[in-house]
């Protein structure tokens, strides 16, 4: 409990926590501060001058904004002083404002207007022309500044600053010709861009999506939960006349502190995109044709019924899961398990393995006050943006020592630590750091930084600046007191040697450690998914099924389809063709099983193979639950119609009343079983980790390459100028905007969809003979991939950088299953012609 | 009347931007004394009870100023402010240009005093001449050991970063200084904290003027008795008053605090010129309200012009004859500040904007009767209402004109005239 000061506001007495400012502490008293500038979420920096008070003993008015609540205080904010310089501000700030609130978006939401009405003039005295500035200027990917609406709060340039560290927005030019602007007449891209438009207190900064689209009282808003990542940030979505109009922050201090990413808020239009399919389709010889539900269904249970007869249950196997609400998840393998019988079922899409961990279990508000944070193979901005916010924030404010390991190096403008591998190699290096920190102890911060260096020398984390990283993150371990590690779930093998790095950290002799670990899910719900039992050899609630009962993972079911052993798969909302790192094997399942039927919202590549297309209805027409990456368990109600498509959960439902079963007694009754299921698992609302690893050694519950143990990754440069090229590991990175039919089908998000790229090292680029400019040839296995030349210096040498979901170039064509695989470069060289 | 120069010594006689030669009038002596027989506790005490006050504007007690530093073992800093930018001003510059050992000797002193780690010159941008005086005199001063490390073989050792500003008013006022130093945009800050508990980069730190720093050494030297035998009892010591306008000598006069407004103008300036009446006075720079010629034996020391209704200020004393227009010249300074205001604070950004624009109109003829309301009552909403004083400042003299010459602003709005004589040519005498 922190002291409590008392002070008095108009005459009321409260009492605040010491520290409070007077806007706060105002309002705990029931009196209104008007401000412009004042955010709680920033700090605070008296420029707008709206807030000013006066306060017994001080010579002129001070902005309540920056005066801290102090004993004793006497605070006036409603004296004729104080009402005076309050209409001063507000005409002060419309004299060259624009006024055009009929036409403006923040007409009906903004805090001019309604400050304007409380406490400005009635009019203003200006009679020369108001001064002009630019309308309509192009900020970034998904803003439009409107220079004269702007009020000069900062409250933009100092969230870029202060929460989002990037550093894009400045303030330039001097008194009233002050802007805001990018550095350098750069455009503004960042992933949180759109919280700006939220936190501007005028309509300066509009939604290229929203503007002049609609008016905030034709708006009927639904509380929700974002289903972009697997943070889970809450949301409301704003519909108008039933058409999603725009996705805003519904603050939750602690999932997302009231931020959201640009994937978030901007990537909605799909819910309402024309090619959205909301009709079932069938395959007609080589086209797809829209069919009725009835027929659609029947043929699904008559052809699912005849291969039950004639091969038997595990003859159909299911994929996916992770989109799905916690309920639909359990429903879906109540239809794989108990209405089809197959016990071949899988959530598990991409290149992740395991959704949570029940060993050091973390949220997300651990890293606020973590005094180390851990990024294993795992780019945050990427796959949990909002939550990497948190991150940020912990490194710049409180000087949190943030390190990252892996072959993809994350671009942080706060400190950070990187230790770049090769991949495959991020066991061995997180073994070294465990075996420094059990030698060094917690008395010998130095020794621990050199007691393992000498050994190991193959590791590229072992060369010289590699070294000086690792002792730096062996001495972090040895000082900190709690960790926080946010691991990508992929590679097994690291996540056994980070079990052994926080069995040392904890283990040190002295105070108490705390080690928390963060898996980010790869698809919104991939942990609930994981929880309700969408795996082979787990049932709901991580129970384990009889190792002699267990099915085939996906790896295994697409082989077993490529091979002709699986008669039919069933695809939930999961694009196998793009995702599965062996995109080969994908598509050469998903050509030759008998019988595919793929529910999505899409015509996604992998539903172009189907037989039958089942349309799912987008998440705002869902009523249920998600988990988020921390394992809480978030309740979203349905706020739009379903229209033709319907719910996974209705769909799966009435699949099984067409093969003769009742999946669920009666609504009622299922939510029972929910609801009894959820408070056996968790507590306090939230569900815990996956046991792991289990009895079976990881490998057999692994990919396709299960048994094959990739020996440590070597990426050489061969002479470039040779016919054969070089030979490179490919790294394939994850992008916030790549990926996802939600991205590709969305008209107002497909242009912005990562740019298809071969990087490089500079230095490989140079024994390549490549530049920027130039195009290459990836080629491995039967696939190739050509790509234009990027390089940048982040780039870990011996490999080559793919981003992942870039339109036309599927990485995953190139991936054989492994962790990690070379790919042959060939530089391309147009022939001459004549 | 003749007075003893302290701070001008020698400029004009012998060049004072040869190290030999400053030490030759007794330069660095100061230095020597303090380094090797007084501890800085002596100094600060010195300097303390001589009544130094700041002559940048303010004239706050720079020793008082130097105590307020808290001893926590933070490090600390001292700024020299030599952003001498405010109209009708040019005593710094004379003093950097003409005499700049005087000033790295006083940096030394203060430094030694407030234990400074590490000393700087925010030195104004167009400077160009004080930049290359400054930085051979720092060069010359390290090459006699009075600079570096272990000054004149003692464990006092300390560096003077001269940078450079970028044209900007702003930057004069300490916490703008500060801001720009650290590589931001001039923008002042909210104090309190004060630069005193957390100014550059956050540590305590102490900004002085230049001409506030030239005083040490002699106080060091000659004792605070001997300052506080000069000028007037609260206001002791000589200031150098930049005088300009219609006087037959303008120039800058180093005098005893406390002069009299005639005896600036009519002795040491030389009088008005030939056809010149003395219409009135700005003491202190743009920012100050003007004397009228009631005020003539007015004693020009901080306290006195207070009384009067203005401020001593800079001491850039402005002459005014019957040929200047208070509305011409209240747009001139309008422009000036809605050029200068660095835009953070509502009232400042949009007030001073507007003032130059309304001014501008009755300027051209074309002002309103309702125009003379809003300038006055700007007063309230532009004073008290921002982080620092530029929006204060900005309209003191319009409102000083607004008052004793409201006749110039009616008769441009009701006869279209302008009541000053044609400008004329402004002659030398």
């Amino acid at each position: 409990m922190s002291e409590m000061v008392t002070l008095t506001i108009d005459g009321r007495e409260v009492q605040v926590p010491k520290g409070t400012g007077l806007v706060e502490a105002a309002a705990a008293a029931g009196v209104e501060i008007p401000v412009f500038c004042h955010h709680p979420k920033l700090d605070p920096v008296g420029v707008c001058r709206m807030c000013l008070v006066e306060v017994e003993g001080q010579r002129k008015p001070v902005p309540a904004c920056t005066t801290r609540a102090a004993d004793g205080m006497v605070v006036r904010t409603q004296t004729p002083l104080i009402e005076h310089l309050r209409k001063g501000v507000i005409e002060f700030l419309l004299l060259n404002h624009p006024l055009d609130c009929p036409v403006c978006d923040k007409g009906g939401e903004c805090p001019l207007q309604d400050n304007t009405f409380k406490y400005g003039p009635a009019v203003s005295r200006l009679t020369l022309p108001k001064m002009r500035k630019r309308k309509a200027v192009d900020l970034g990917s998904f803003i439009i500044f409107d220079e004269e609406r702007c009020i000069l709060c900062r409250r933009c340039t100092r969230f870029d600053a202060e929460i989002a560290l990037e550093g894009n927005l400045v303030v330039a030019e001097r008194a009233h010709l002050n802007i805001i602007t990018t550095a350098d007449g750069q455009t503004y891209d960042s992933y949180f861009s759109g919280n700006t438009i939220e936190l501007c207190p005028v309509g300066a900064l509009t939604s290229k999506n929203y503007r002049f689209k609609g008016r905030p009282w034709d708006m009927s808003g639904a509380p929700s939960v974002c289903t972009a990542c697997p943070v889970g940030c809450n949301v409301r979505l704003d519909f108008r006349f039933g058409e999603l109009m725009r996705v805003v922050s519904r603050e939750h201090p602690d999932v997302d502190g009231g931020w959201l990413c640009d994937r978030g808020r901007f990537n909605y239009k799909y819910v309402n995109a024309e090619n959205r399919i909301t009709q079932p389709l069938m395959r007609r010889g080589e086209d797809l044709v829209p069919v009725s539900w009835t027929e659609a269904l029947m043929e699904i249970a008559s052809r699912w019924r005849a291969l039950l007869r004639d091969y038997g249950g595990d003859s159909i196997g299911f994929i996916g899961g992770g989109r799905l609400t916690n309920e639909e998840a359990y429903l879906f393998q109540k239809l794989a398990r108990e209405a089809v019988g197959t016990p071949h079922l899988d959530h598990r899409v991409g290149r992740q393995r395991v959704a949570s961990w029940d060993r050091y279990p973390g949220r997300l508000t651990d890293i606020d006050d973590a005094d180390v944070i851990l990024l294993v193979d795992v780019l945050p901005a990427e796959r949990m943006p909002v939550a990497d916010l948190r991150i940020r924030r912990a490194a710049q404010r409180r000087g949190a020592a943030l390190f990252s390991v892996g072959p993809a190096v994350p671009s942080y403008r706060v400190p950070h630590t990187a230790i770049p591998v090769l991949p495959g190699e991020t066991a061995a290096l997180l073994r070294q750091v465990a075996q420094r920190i059990a030698v060094g102890g917690p008395q010998d911060p130095q020794g621990a930084g050199q007691a393992g260096a000498g050994q190991d020398t193959a590791a590229p984390g072992a060369a010289a600046e590699g070294r000086d990283a690792v002792s730096a993150l062996a001495a972090s371990l040895v000082r900190g007191r709690k960790a926080v590690v946010v691991w990508s779930g992929e590679d097994l093998e690291a996540g056994l040697a980070l079990r052994e790095l926080l069995e040392a950290f904890t283990g040190q002799a002295g105070e108490a450690r705390a080690a928390h670990v963060l898996i980010p899910g790869e698809q919104a719900n991939s942990r609930g998914a994981e929880a309700m039992g969408v795996r082979p050899d787990r049932l709901p609630g991580h129970r384990p099924v009889a190792a002699d009962a267990a099915g085939m993972d996906t790896g295994r079911m697409l082989q077993a389809a490529a091979q002709g052993q699986l008669q039919s798969l069933y695809i939930v909302g999961a694009n196998v063709a793009e995702t599965y790192p062996n995109g080969v094997l994908a598509r050469h399942a998903l050509a030759q099983v008998p019988f595919l039927v793929v529910q999505d919202l899409f015509l996604t590549e992998t539903a172009r193979y189907a037989h039958v297309v089942l349309p799912a209805a987008p998440f705002p027409v869902k009523t249920g639950t998600y988990t988020n990456m921390e394992g809480r368990v978030q309740a979203v109600a349905a706020a739009m119609a379903a229209g033709d498509s319907r719910t996974d959960g209705d769909i799966f439902v009435a699949l099984a009343e067409a093969m003769g079963r009742k999946l669920i007694p009666s609504q009622q009754e299922f939510r029972w079983e929910v609801e009894h299921l959820f408070n056996t698992l968790g507590q306090d609302g939230f569900l815990p980790g996956a046991p792991w690893p289990t009895q079976t050694p990881p490998a057999a519950a692994g990919t396709a390459s299960a048994g094959q143990e990739p020996a440590p990754a070597q990426g050489h440069v061969l002479d470039g100028s040779g016919a054969d090229g070089a030979e490179l590991v490919l790294v394939a990175v994850d992008r916030l905007y790549g990926g996802g039919g939600t991205g590709r089908f969305d008209p107002g998000f497909r242009d912005l969809q990562p740019k298809a790229e071969a990087l490089f090292h500079p230095a490989d680029a140079v024994a390549l003979g490549v530049e920027p400019g130039d195009t290459v040839t990836l080629a491995a296995g039967l696939d190739a991939l050509t790509l234009p030349v990027g390089v940048a210096a982040t780039v870990v040498p011996g490999t080559v950088q793919v981003p992942w979901g870039a339109p036309g170039a599927a990485v995953n064509r190139l991936l054989a299953g492994a962790a990690w695989t070379r790919v042959r470069v060939r530089k391309r060289v147009l022939e001459e012609v004549g | 009347m003749k007075y003893e120069k302290v701070l001008t010594k020698g400029i004009g006689e012998v060049d004072l931007t040869r190290i030999e030669n400053y030490e030759a009038q007794g330069g660095y002596q100061a230095l020597r004394k303090a380094l090797k027989s007084m501890t800085p506790a002596e100094v600060h005490e010195e300097v303390k009870k001589a009544n130094l006050r700041g002559r940048g504007g303010a004239g706050f007690p720079a020793g008082v100023k130097w105590g307020f530093l808290p001893d926590d073992g933070r490090p600390r800093y001292l700024c020299c402010n030599a952003d001498e930018s405010e109209p009708g001003t040019f005593n710094n510059r004379m003093l950097i240009e003409f005499n700049p050992h005087l000033l790295i000797e006083g940096i030394l002193l203060a430094a030694y005093a407030v234990r400074a780690a590490r000393s700087f010159i925010y030195l104004r941008g167009e400077f160009r001449k004080g930049y290359r005086v400054l930085m051979d005199a720092i060069e010359q001063a390290r090459a006699k050991g009075y600079l570096g490390d272990k000054i004149l073989g003692t464990d006092f050792s300390q560096e003077i970063v001269v940078h450079r500003g970028a044209g900007a008013y702003i930057c004069g006022e300490e916490t703008g200084l500060l801001s720009s130093l650290e590589g931001g945009r001039g923008e002042p800050r909210i104090k309190p904290p004060f630069p005193a508990v957390a100014g550059l980069y956050g540590m305590p730190t102490v900004v002085n003027n230049v001409e506030t720093l030239c005083n040490v050494p002699f106080i060091v030297d000659r004792g605070a008795d001997w300052f506080l035998s000069i000028g007037t009892e609260k206001s002791p010591g000589t200031k150098i008053f930049s005088v300009s306008g219609f006087v037959r000598r303008p120039g800058n006069y180093e005098l005893p605090l406390g002069i009299t407004l005639r005896e600036l103008i009519e002795d040491v300036a030389g009088g008005m010129l030939p056809g010149s009446e003395l219409k009135a006075v700005q003491p202190g720079g743009a920012s100050s309200p003007v004397l009228l010629p009631e005020h003539l034996d007015l004693p020009l020391d901080f306290d006195s012009v207070q009384q009067a209704g203005s401020i001593l200020g800079t001491a850039g004393v402005m002459v005014f004859d019957q040929s200047v227009c208070m509305v011409r010249t209240a747009l001139y300074y309008a422009d000036f500040f809605s050029h200068e205001s660095c835009g953070q604070c509502t009232p400042c950004r949009e007030g001073t904007a507007w003032t130059a624009r309304i001014l501008r109109r009755l300027e051209h003829g074309q002002g309103r009767p309702e125009d003379i309301e809003v300038l006055k009552s700007l007063r309230t909403t532009m004073s008290g209402t921002t982080i620092c004083l530029l929006s204060d400042f900005s309209i003191t003299f319009l409102q000083s004109v607004l008052k004793h010459f409201a006749h110039e602003f009616e008769a441009h709005i009701q006869g279209r005239a302008c009541l000053a004589e044609r400008p004329r040519e402004v002659r030398s005498a």
